[in-house]
């Protein structure tokens, strides 16, 4: 697995900036569009695309943590928290085609995104000088594709795209009122 | 309707794998530092790092697609989530660290802040601390941009401070301090 492991990290980086692309996209439209077509395609299939995100980012997660061998981080579980629990929710949602769930989505949205942005802030930090020490742990990065990349990025980004989902559908629910 | 995103989203996922499978094919042409890596690999350096290390990533980065030239040790045991044996017979204690088999000059004008092997006496700097820039095997000496592991003092003459063979550098180093240690030239 090893051996092709660069190539699933780029693809999964490439991924996870494709729906940064996404994001921006959709926020600028939510933001200064009144009857955008692209926040009212959102909010209609809102339960499909959350759930893919959400399934999408565990199944990653997992994949680093079980096949690969990244020992997750104390930080890495709290957001494993916040996310799994999404893609049962967005899951059981869509097959009942239920929208009532989505109001309690946002705490674990919220919460995820504080914990991958300070995890992202941790990553980043550090003096040149002091080496990462074999015993203390530092913060470990254990993706860096195309110079800025990090799982907890991609974290950010799966939080921050579910949080624009149900932003679309709320907008789009206070229009129809 | 949803049928219309999972098709668009499976030929998204196929483009995405082909774009990942293209963007990390090995160049055919030789890299920028091919030459400069190699050399440091004949003088007989080593760099010991960590796959999840930051400043070894970073430091890897510097050498763009030549860092597979480098003579690099990996030092963590991902199936034990610890260092392995070698490192540890090295007394590797952070990441990265360059071992010199030559005698390391290094060029300051400002005296380094020199740590004791530690546990060391009281009164010490609090930077002297393991897991900072301190050592439980050697003396450390702390220049404004190097750090320097070694069992002997070094000897100083003119602002240079002359440290034996087998001392070893913690952190990053550039790759001018790289060329500077060593008799490897950086390519212009």
């Amino acid at each position: 697995m090893d051996s092709y492991l660069p190539q699933i990290n780029a693809t999964v980086a490439l991924g996870a900036i494709l729906l940064q692309l996404f994001c921006v996209f959709v926020l600028l439209h939510l933001i200064f569009k009144k009857n955008s077509k692209v926040t009212r395609f959102v909010s209609d299939h809102v339960l499909f695309l959350c759930f893919f995100i959400s399934l999408a980012s565990v199944l990653i997660s997992l994949f680093y943590s079980n096949v690969v061998g990244y020992p997750p981080c104390t930080l890495c579980w709290y957001q494993r928290i916040f996310m799994y629990p999404l893609a049962l929710l967005f899951g059981f949602a869509l097959y009942k085609r239920d929208r009532s769930i989505l109001p309690f989505i946002y705490p674990f949205v919220i919460l995820g995104i504080v914990f991958s942005l300070y995890h992202y802030y941790i990553e980043l930090g550090g003096s040149t000088l002091i080496p990462c020490s074999s015993t203390v742990p530092c913060a470990r990065r254990y993706i860096f594709e195309f110079g800025f990349i990090t799982i907890p990025l991609m974290a950010f980004t799966g939080f921050f795209s579910i949080l624009l989902g149900l932003l679309c559908a709320r907008k789009q629910s206070r229009q129809v009122k | 309707m949803n049928a219309k995103i999972f098709l668009s989203i499976v030929i998204i996922i196929i483009v995405l794998g082909v774009g990942g499978f293209l963007l990390t094919q090995k160049p055919t042409v030789p890299g920028k530092y091919d030459a400069f890596a190699t050399c440091l690999k004949d003088e007989g350096l080593k760099f010991f790092g960590a796959y999840w290390c930051p400043h070894c990533q970073k430091e890897k980065s510097w050498f763009g697609t030549s860092a597979d030239l480098l003579p690099y040790v990996e030092c963590w045991d991902k199936d034990k989530n610890t260092q392995n044996a070698l490192c540890t017979e090295n007394k590797i204690e952070g990441y990265p660290t360059w071992i010199l088999p030559k005698e390391l000059a290094i060029h300051s004008e400002i005296d380094p802040v020199v740590c004791e092997v530690q546990p060391g006496p009281e009164g010490q700097p609090e930077e002297c601390a393991v897991g900072k820039k301190g050592s439980r095997y050697f003396k450390s000496w702390i220049f404004p941009d190097a750090l320097v592991n070694s069992e002997k003092d070094p000897v100083k003459t003119d602002g240079i401070w002359n440290f034996v063979p087998g001392s070893r550098t913690s952190g990053e180093i550039s790759l001018e301090k790289l060329s500077e240690y060593s008799s490897c030239e950086l390519p212009v």
